[in-house]
Order: structure tokens, then C-alpha cells, then sequence
């Protein structure tokens, strides 16, 4: 699976560099996610821009980003979000569960913001 | 008129089965993000069939059917050995499937929503799981 990384002080940025996130290539991000979040990601930006053709494993990869996110108090977003995957996202009702939004730059700052509100009621 | 394809139970022909459906698909007027749930559909019930009922066993083998008739399309999908009956299967809700940590399921609840009705068949030794898609809008 071809796919690059990027790694800052607040986040992790995971582009998909893949037009099929199907049943051949799930797998693969199942684990590089898993390997994320052991090794310290606490916010996750999974970029799927690249990305025309996902099926159940894939959305199921997602959702595994999702619950590890959850367990560790973090905070995932999806950007770039392809027509196709979207709606294959709204069938499943993954848009109720998921936080996307249209752009890298809005993910950082939701990112920023949630840090804040986690500091802010920390302190309550 | 019906157009149909055999492979082997092996993973990756599930790349061959969705370009035979897009190239059957093709050759009608549908919108390219109907075509696209479509293929999901199909390849949704080919990957459940090959990966739990033949374990990827490539000496099994899947025959996809699919019979266009106006605006109705018709896809079947016939194995033999142990059946899976998808319309016996309770398809979670979604919010199960991430309460209960367990990501099977999603592939299902895709097939049913996207599909018009899901018909399944056992004769003679073969099982075939019919799928009914309305192009009519």
C-alpha cells in the first residue's frame, strides 16, 4: 500500500496515496493505523483524497482509526473525501460517527480547537 | 440479455469481477456514482463468498450472472458447497458494529441498502444469491 506520513508536535497526517482502499489494501492500513497509535499518535488527519473506490474493509479500517482515536482521547478527522466515498460514508451513517471536513488546514485547526477544550476542561 | 464470468475463489479475481460488472454496467446509462455503489454491492457478496464460504480456496469457483431487462438489472451470483443465506443474516446497525468493536457487518449493510431485494436459491448442489437493482428514477 502506498501511502506517506507526516509527523508534527500535535498530530499525525496520513495520506493515502491509493485509488482502491478495498480488501486487498485494507489490511495494510488496518496495521500501519494500529502502528500509529501505538507509537504515540493521539490526533489523526487520514487524507483520502487519493482515494475513488473504498468497500467494507476500508470503511471498516476507518472505523478502527476511529475506536483507537476514542481510546486514547484523540481526535481523528477525514479530509478530502471523494464523491464516491462519501456516499458509501452516508449509506453506512459513518457521517454521524465521524468528524470530516473538506481540507487538511480545517482539520489542523479542529485539531488545535479540541486541544484547547481538552486543556480548558482539564483545568476545570 | 444476460452476460456472465467464472473465476476462481481467490482474492484478487476481485478485481476482475468488478471490472466485468463496470463493463457491463457500462454499456447503460448510469450515472457513475450509482455504477460505483453497485460494483461495492457485488463485490461486497463475492469477497463474503470467497473469504468465509470457500476460504480462498482458488480450486472453488464463483459465476456471476448479470440480465438486463428495461430498467431492471438482475445479478446473480452462483457457488456450490455450503451456502451463506444473506437474507437469514441480521444485519447490524451501525451503531452495534462500533459499540460492539467488531468491524463485520458493514459489508452487508451496504449490500442491503444499495440493492432493491436479495433473493437467494438452493438447486441442485448450486447456491445463487440473486440481487435486483431498479435503474427506474
Amino acid at each position: 500500500m502506498k501511502y506517506s506520513i507526516e509527523k508534527s508536535e500535535k498530530y499525525t497526517k496520513l495520506l493515502l496515496n491509493e485509488e482502491k482502499l478495498d480488501t486487498l489494501k485494507a489490511p495494510s492500513l488496518k496495521s500501519e493505523i494500529i502502528t500509529l497509535y501505538q507509537s504515540g499518535t493521539i490526533n489523526l488527519i487520514l487524507n483520502l483524497s487519493n482515494v475513488k473506490y473504498v468497500d467494507s474493509s476500508g470503511l471498516s479500517a476507518v472505523l478502527v482509526a476511529n475506536r483507537l482515536s476514542k481510546e486514547v482521547g484523540g481526535y481523528l478527522v477525514l479530509v478530502g473525501v471523494t464523491d464516491h466515498v462519501m456516499k458509501l460514508v452516508k449509506i453506512s451513517k459513518l457521517d454521524h460517527v465521524l468528524n470530516i471536513l473538506p481540507t487538511e488546514e480545517e482539520a489542523v485547526d479542529a485539531i488545535f480547537l479540541n486541544e484547547i477544550e481538552k486543556d480548558f476542561n482539564g483545568e476545570e | 440479455m444476460t452476460q456472465k464470468i467464472r473465476v476462481s475463489c481467490s482474492k484478487s479475481n476481485l478485481k476482475t469481477i468488478r471490472d466485468f460488472v463496470n463493463s457491463v454496467l457500462g454499456e447503460h446509462e448510469i450515472p457513475d456514482k450509482e455504477m460505483n455503489l453497485i460494483i461495492v454491492a457485488i463485490d461486497e457478496v463475492c469477497s463474503n463468498l470467497i473469504i468465509h464460504s470457500h476460504s480462498c480456496n482458488s480450486a472453488d469457483e464463483l459465476e456471476i450472472r448479470i440480465t438486463s431487462e428495461s430498467e431492471n438489472l438482475v445479478f446473480e451470483i452462483i457457488d456450490q458447497g455450503e451456502i451463506f443465506n444473506i437474507t437469514d443474516y441480521s444485519v447490524p446497525t451501525m451503531e452495534k458494529v462500533i459499540k460492539n468493536k467488531k468491524n463485520g457487518g458493514i459489508g452487508l449493510i451496504l449490500v442491503k441498502k444499495i440493492m432493491d431485494r436479495i433473493q437467494i436459491e438452493k438447486n441442485e448442489g448450486l447456491n445463487v444469491c440473486r440481487l435486483y437493482k431498479s435503474l427506474a428514477r
